[in-house]
């Protein structure tokens, strides 16, 4: 199952929620990982465009440090092949960290056997590449949607 | 006014039509209608990124598909980022390429990879020359860069009422079929040029 359960860690600090539509006063906090640019680049874009505070991360290493210095977020999207540490390796460390965040599997590999294999790494959902807004509807808590 | 509706026009046919040869897909779609007034160049400088990318990746691999002995995994690997990039701007032709080239390199065909990577290559030129002048046709306009965009899709079809974003913004959230939205937003708009031709709506 994909609830959220992240109230607590919660991040109210960020200053531009009224610059959108929608007039949530809470912002989740997001954590990318992803080996490429341009990927990056559009998750940010689309976390941000629904009142997401992001923070990107080029590899499983570079997420996991962040959370060994004390970092926590709402959300990791975590890409699948990368160097240095992949994705199901970062999740399982998390994991075993004692991360409870929600992390979604993000991979442009699109067998089932592949997203079953990612999941049992620790994730709590699973999408294909690209994300998309109605993706995002998908694994976010339901008062996120008005 | 009628000139500004001329070049409106002509930037939604022009999109529809790469959209129609599959050049682009629902995805590009998508990051016009992320942009915004705080972020007026966010496509530009997505696909801008794509294009350094792409073009680091195309040149490892020839590079490595002109090696003695072949490297089919790092040829992998770079083919994977590829397709990921594609995917994200929406330049489906090259993502398809992509999976093909990936299949060769899992076979082991250097044939196979070396007519890939020139198929990626084509493709890849052709959508890099559509993006091209498609924002030097949305440069033309000048100042509200990020409106001529978010007009190609809702504002087209409401009769240019959309200008506001956080209306359009909430009307694709709520439906959230984005695909679904574009195809019928482009039947309005299309309505919408027919009636004009005919000399119903005076703008």
């Amino acid at each position: 199952m994909c609830s959220l359960q992240s109230s607590t860690m919660r991040n109210h600090a960020m200053g531009d929620g009224g610059d959108k539509d929608n007039g949530r006063s809470n912002s989740f906090s997001v954590l990318v990982v992803d080996d490429d640019t341009v990927v990056r680049m559009v998750h940010r874009m689309l976390m941000t465009s629904i009142g997401l505070e992001v923070q990107e991360v080029k590899n499983g290493k570079e997420a996991v440090d962040l959370h060994h210095a004390g970092a926590s977020f709402d959300l990791i999207l975590m890409d699948m092949e990368m160097p240095i540490m992949n994705g199901p390796a970062a999740t399982r460390e998390l994991r075993a960290m004692g991360v409870k965040s929600n992390i979604v599997g993000v991979t442009s590999r699109t067998s089932e056997s592949v997203h079953k294999d990612f999941m049992e790494a620790g994730l709590n959902h699973c999408v294909a590449k690209p994300l998309t807004i109605e993706k995002i509807d998908s694994f976010l808590p339901d008062s996120n949607n008005n | 006014m009628d000139s500004v509706i001329q070049l409106q026009r002509q930037l939604v046919d022009y999109t529809a039509q790469l959209f129609n040869e599959g050049i682009l897909d629902d995805q590009f779609n998508q990051l016009q209608q992320l942009q915004d007034e705080s972020n007026p160049d966010f496509v530009v400088e997505v696909v801008t990124l794509f294009f350094e990318d792409s073009e680091r990746l195309l040149n490892e691999l020839a590079k490595a598909l002109e090696q003695q002995s072949v490297d089919y995994r790092k040829i992998d690997a770079h083919v994977h980022q590829l397709k990921g990039s594609s995917s994200s701007i929406g330049a489906q032709r090259v993502q398809k390429v992509c999976i093909a080239f990936r299949n060769c390199c899992e076979d082991r065909n250097i044939e196979g990879c070396q007519k890939c990577l020139q198929q990626v290559k084509h493709e890849y030129s052709l959508v890099k020359t559509k993006l091209e002048t498609l924002f030097k046709v949305r440069g033309k306009k000048g100042k509200n860069k990020s409106n001529l965009f978010r007009m190609n899709t809702v504002a087209q079809a409401t009769d240019f009422c959309l200008y506001d974003r956080s209306l359009s913004r909430r009307f694709w959230q709520q439906e959230g079929q984005f695909l679904g939205q574009y195809n019928k937003v482009k039947t309005i708009a299309e309505d919408h040029s027919q009636r004009k031709q005919n000399g119903i709506l005076d703008m």
